[in-house]
This record gives C-alpha cells, structure tokens and sequence, in this order.
C-alpha cells in the first residue's frame, strides 16, 4: 500500500460507510450501541479526511509554485525514470485536487452552521420528551447525516469519482424508496397545514430553503451545469415531501442520509463558476 | 473563496469541521458505553408511573438481569 493510500481516506471508505449506515437502518433496525459504532467510524473517517484536505491546503501553494520536474531542485530524489514522470504529472493531479478544498466554501459553511442551529434547537425542545440516551442517539444520526453531505462534496469534483457516486446513490436511492414507499403518508402532509408552525420545522425550512437559494442564485449568475443543478433542486424537493410524509422512520432516516449524500453530488456543481464568453473585439 | 485564496479562511473552516468530528466520535463513545441508560429509565418510569405500580408482587424488576433487560426496553421506547 503506498504512502498516499495508506494515510488519506478515500472514496471507498466513503462508499462503504454510507453503504454500511443506509443498509443498517433499513435492514437491522440499529440499537444506540451500534449507531455509536457509526458514529465513531464516521468521526474518525472525518477526522482523517480533514487531516487529509488541510494538507493539501496547506502545500498547495508551495507545490504548485515549485518546479517538481526539475532535477537542480530535487537532485537527490530525481532518480528514476517512473520517479521522473510522477514528478511531471504531480502538479496536474494537485492542481486538480485542489478543487476538492471547495467544500470548506463559505456556502457550506452556512448550510453546516444552519444544521448545527437545527440540532441545538431539536436537544433544546425534545430535552424535557426524550432520555438523554434517545436525545443523544438522535443527535449522532443527524451528524451522520451532515458527515455523509460534507464528505460527498469533497469527493464529486471528479468525473470520474462523481460518476461512480452518481451510480451507487441510484442503487441506494431505489432500494430505500422500495421500502419506504409503502410508509408514504400523505394525510400527513396534508395535515402540516392546520398544525401551529413549530419553530423547529422553521429552521428545518430555513435550511432548505436556505440551499434551493442557493441552487437558484448559482442559475443566475450562469453557472455551468444548469441541468445537474435543476437535477439537485428536483433531488431536494423530493427529500423534503418525503421526510414529512414519512414521520419518525428508519427508512426516512436512511432516505436521509443517502439523499444528502446524493444531492451533495449536485450541490459543487453550484461552485462552477460561470461560462467563459469569448467577444470578439473589431477594430475599428 | 477561489483556489488560490489565503489558507487562513480554510483553516477556521478545518478546525470547525474537526472540533465536529471529535464531537461525533464523543458521542459514539457516549452510546457505545451506555452512560446515558440509568436517566432513560428514570426518565421512562417518571413518565410512565403506572408501569411501575400495575402489579405489586410483580419483583422483576429487583432482579439484576430482568432489570437491566427492563432498562433496555425502556431506554429503546422512542416515546
């Protein structure tokens, strides 16, 4: 295993945790103990992946600013011929890489900020209803669920990573509205209209509400990929119909979890800045 | 923030992201050892007193085994 493997975490350990939380919550109705084994692994798989992206961000100008192909500044190094190309093609990769460091952009930060607002409020209002133990259990799925959308983000500036992701939360996706399906309730949905407006159900709306904004304010400012941000806006209307439909489930949980990790896919593609337009200038 | 932008904005972002973490793998622990199961079943016998007072002679509940196991059920309720 090389240097590199060993030390960052990667896309199928992301692929396997989100694979390991969905199924567990479909399929084995998770005790608290076992959603603390997940919370412990997703905490240690962030930890590892910020370690990872702060080196990065740190030698990212050092290295894109050095010559690594030069042999007068890395004599002692530059020596064999597979050791020479890595070296050319090293700067590329990193320069490419870089575009992972998105996902600490000041958007994410909100949306992070506004989710850590709704958990806070949720202890605050459930304290006196729920144990300590359920509250903290609840809390814990909730990172998960934050954990699965920041971590996404990281890894969807690649095609071809993006491509691989797109494929597994399909997959995911289906199985768990295969069994959520038979749970939609839509009397419930219905009813969220006579009931007094929570103030825990207004943060949660802010949230949303805060990220289709952003969505849409990416559209008019000409973003790139309109049709995977139209896609994203599609993915977050059917998140919220379904988490209120589906009232205090398992499924709507896993739904959860999956369905950030999925719309996180969508959601760099806000990042992409705008279009290159090419004038041509007559003179006169 | 473009690419290039200085690190320090990325680095409040990383402390924020990992003070998270940290937070995430403190709660696992949390659950995993099972502190929290003596006030979920204070707090589920409070709630419900009846369950407690239904049958007298009924000394399950002094039983070390069958009280833990009643805790369990208890701590697992989702009221």
């Amino acid at each position: 295993m090389s240097y590199y493997f060993s030390k960052h975490p990667g896309l199928f350990t992301y692929i396997l945790l989100i694979a390991v939380s969905v199924l567990s919550f479909l399929y084995f109705d998770p005790t608290p103990s076992m959603i603390g084994v997940l919370s412990v692994f997703w905490g240690m798989y962030i930890c590892m992946r910020v370690l990872s992206l702060y080196e990065l961000s740190e030698h990212f100008d050092l290295f894109s600013s050095q010559k690594l192909s030069s042999k007068t500044s890395n004599y002692s190094l530059a020596k064999l011929p597979k050791d020479l190309a890595h070296r050319a093609v090293a700067p590329e990769n990193l320069k490419r890489s870089a575009f992972a460091l998105l996902c600490v952009h000041a958007r994410t930060m909100v949306w992070l900020a506004l989710a850590l607002i709704y958990a806070a409020y949720y202890i605050h209002s459930s304290s006196a209803q729920l144990s300590q133990y359920d509250l903290v259990a609840n809390i814990a799925v909730f990172f998960m669920i934050g954990a699965a959308f920041w971590a996404g983000q990281s890894y969807a500036y690649s095609n071809r990573a993006s491509r691989i992701l797109f494929a597994f939360f399909g997959v995911l996706s289906a199985l768990c509205l295969y069994h959520a399906a038979p749970l939609i309730d839509l009397q419930s949905l219905l009813a969220l209209q006579n009931a007094p407006l929570k103030v825990q159900t207004l943060i949660l709306a802010l949230l949303l509400a805060y990220t289709a904004f952003t969505l849409i304010y990416s559209i008019t400012r000409g973003a790139r990929n309109t049709l995977s941000i139209l896609l994203g806006l599609t993915l977050l209307a059917a998140l919220s119909l379904l988490y209120f439909s589906l009232s205090e489930t398992q499924q709507n949980t896993a739904l959860w979890i999956c369905g950030w990790g999925f719309f996180s896919l969508f959601w760099i593609r806000v990042y992409s800045m705008s279009q290159k337009r090419y004038v041509l200038y007559q003179c006169e | 923030m473009r690419i290039n932008d200085s690190n320090i904005s990325r680095r409040g972002a990383f402390f924020f992201i990992a003070l998270f973490s940290c937070l995430q793998i403190f709660l696992g622990f949390f659950l995993i050892t099972g502190k929290g199961h003596d006030s979920a079943a204070a707090l589920a016998v409070q709630q419900n007193p009846s369950d407690a007072a239904t049958d007298p002679s009924d000394n399950s509940a002094d039983t070390p085994q069958k009280f833990a196991q009643f805790r369990m059920i208890k701590a697992y309720e989702a009221p």
